[in-house]
């Protein structure tokens, strides 16, 4: 323990120095053309793959495709939000500034991913069960995800003062994680008109390769573009930010 | 101790002077409620139906509607800042405001229950389990909306103005829905002659965890 401490402290002031604005700025400003043109060559091998190449599913048909979106999005859904939930216990224990711009940066992301998932649902569950929407465990609690992402949003949106208002959001999104895992087991728990898990689960997922493979591809390239979105987000935030300390601080020049 | 007390009891006297606020409470939960027999027409089966679930979300609804305020004057008028100076525990002040609200709305939602009971066919049987329900979530009402309260301060600024209930409701109520799911189907087993003891049983658990959680989390929420 008191190594893992001596390792910590040691550790601390890289860390200080990693996570200026400054520099956080200059990282995102490398990884932004990456990110960008690896979503673009991902998602156009993915969709491609996954829309012509891989064969329709021996009971669904053509109509299978649209898993292709659904999962992704339900994916980055979930762990958008687990990680905003997690950055906001550390937002608020370690109080950094990062942290809640980083949250801030992702709540907007999350919030259309979980409407894609939901919508694309929808689109799916009418020709597979014969009807848009059911009162279902697994959908009711994604459309509950989705009202925790929308409150969040308009917490912050009615703040004035903007650090107390991302504190309080913060300790909202903090509160609202203890409905990730009943999203993800909802399916496990209760009788469901949803399919069971089934990429993640003890024994190996259960479908077939030629589905799998262009379905993983799917879930990386829309991640890397998710991660591409949550940069330019944040890198706006960030120079907004700088621009009006800068401001600011030429007011008590002058 | 005292000081709480004392601050429940300025509190309930407030409320007491300027009866309007509860009024509007019990008035509009009377007015929404009997909407719906207009709304999906008056079938005495079909109401039967729908009375406790209708009953349940208009009292969901006219709490919400009544708990935006609770912390608002206090900020605007300063006496939150002595709150927060005290010597007294704040999570114990906050529980003396909150049972303070829950006393003049969640109980007078409870005493009008019955009435709209008889107005929307309900058995009389059902009325003292539907009372029940209505305390013991009524009272997690008041605990979770007055969390959404505390979040809710940034937004006021320190003018006192009022941001809308309906934010509230927004931002509360995926966090009410298991009292909302337990409570209704407690009164509903009760409707169809069966005992619903462990809808009761996990009511009273969210009663307590409430209790006992709360109050600690809109402390932090107001120190911000």
């Amino acid at each position: 323990m008191a190594s893992i401490l001596r390792f910590y402290h040691r550790l601390a002031p890289f860390w200080a120095k990693a996570t200026t604005p400054s520099a956080v700025l200059r990282l995102l400003a490398a990884m932004q053309s990456w990110l960008g043109w690896g979503s673009v060559v991902l998602l156009a091998i993915g969709l491609v793959w996954s829309l012509l190449v891989a064969p329709p599913d021996y009971q669904q048909g053509e109509a299978v495709r649209i898993m292709f979106l659904h999962v992704p999005c339900a994916w980055l859904a979930l762990a958008i939000y687990s990680m905003m939930a997690i950055m906001s216990a550390m937002a608020l224990i370690w109080r950094h500034n990062l942290a809640f711009i980083t949250i801030r940066a992702m709540a907007p992301v999350g919030a259309v991913f979980a409407f894609l998932c939901l919508f694309t649902g929808a689109i799916w569950g009418k020709p597979m069960w014969g009807t848009w929407w059911v009162w279902d465990a697994r959908l009711t609690s994604m459309l509950i995800l989705w009202f925790f992402y929308l409150g969040y949003l308009a917490l912050l949106a009615v703040t004035q003062d903007r650090g107390r208002g991302e504190r309080a959001a913060a300790i909202l999104a903090l509160v609202g994680g203890i409905n990730v895992p009943i999203v993800k087991y909802s399916v496990d728990w209760w009788h469901s008109l949803h399919q069971p898990a089934s990429i993640l689960r003890l024994g190996g997922p259960r479908i077939a390769a030629e589905i799998l493979a262009p379905l993983l591809l799917m879930i990386v390239a829309m991640t890397v573009f998710a991660l591409y979105v949550i940069c330019l987000n944040l890198r706006r935030l960030l120079i907004e930010r700088k621009n009006l300390a800068a401001r600011l601080r030429q007011n008590l020049v002058a | 101790m005292t000081s709480a007390w004392a601050l429940f009891c300025r509190d309930v006297r407030l409320y007491w002077r300027r009866p309007s606020d509860v009024l509007v409470v019990a008035v509009f939960f009377l007015v929404a409620v009997c909407l719906f027999p207009f709304g999906v027409g008056i079938a005495p089966a079909l109401l039967n139906d729908l009375a406790v679930g209708v009953i349940w979300v208009v009292a969901l609804l006219a709490g919400l509607l009544s708990l935006g305020q609770i912390f608002a004057q206090d900020q605007a008028d300063g006496s939150l800042d002595l709150m927060l100076l005290s010597p007294t525990p704040l999570p114990l002040l906050v529980t003396a405001k909150i049972w303070a609200h829950f006393v003049t709305s969640g109980m007078v939602i409870t005493l009008m229950a019955p009435i709209l009971g008889f107005m929307m066919g309900l058995a009389p049987t059902v009325f003292l389990p539907l009372m029940g329900s209505l305390i013991l979530g009524g009272l997690c009402l008041s605990y979770v909306g007055a969390f959404g309260a505390a979040l809710m301060l940034p937004a006021q600024g320190h003018t006192g103005g009022g941001t809308s209930g309906a934010l509230l409701v927004l931002i509360v109520s995926p966090l009410l829905i298991p009292v909302l799911i337990f409570a209704v189907g407690a009164v509903e087993a009760a409707r169809h002659g069966l005992d619903g003891g462990s809808a009761w049983m996990a009511l009273v658990a969210l009663g307590l965890a409430a209790l006992g959680g709360i109050p600690w989390a809109i402390a932090a929420c107001l120190r911000l």
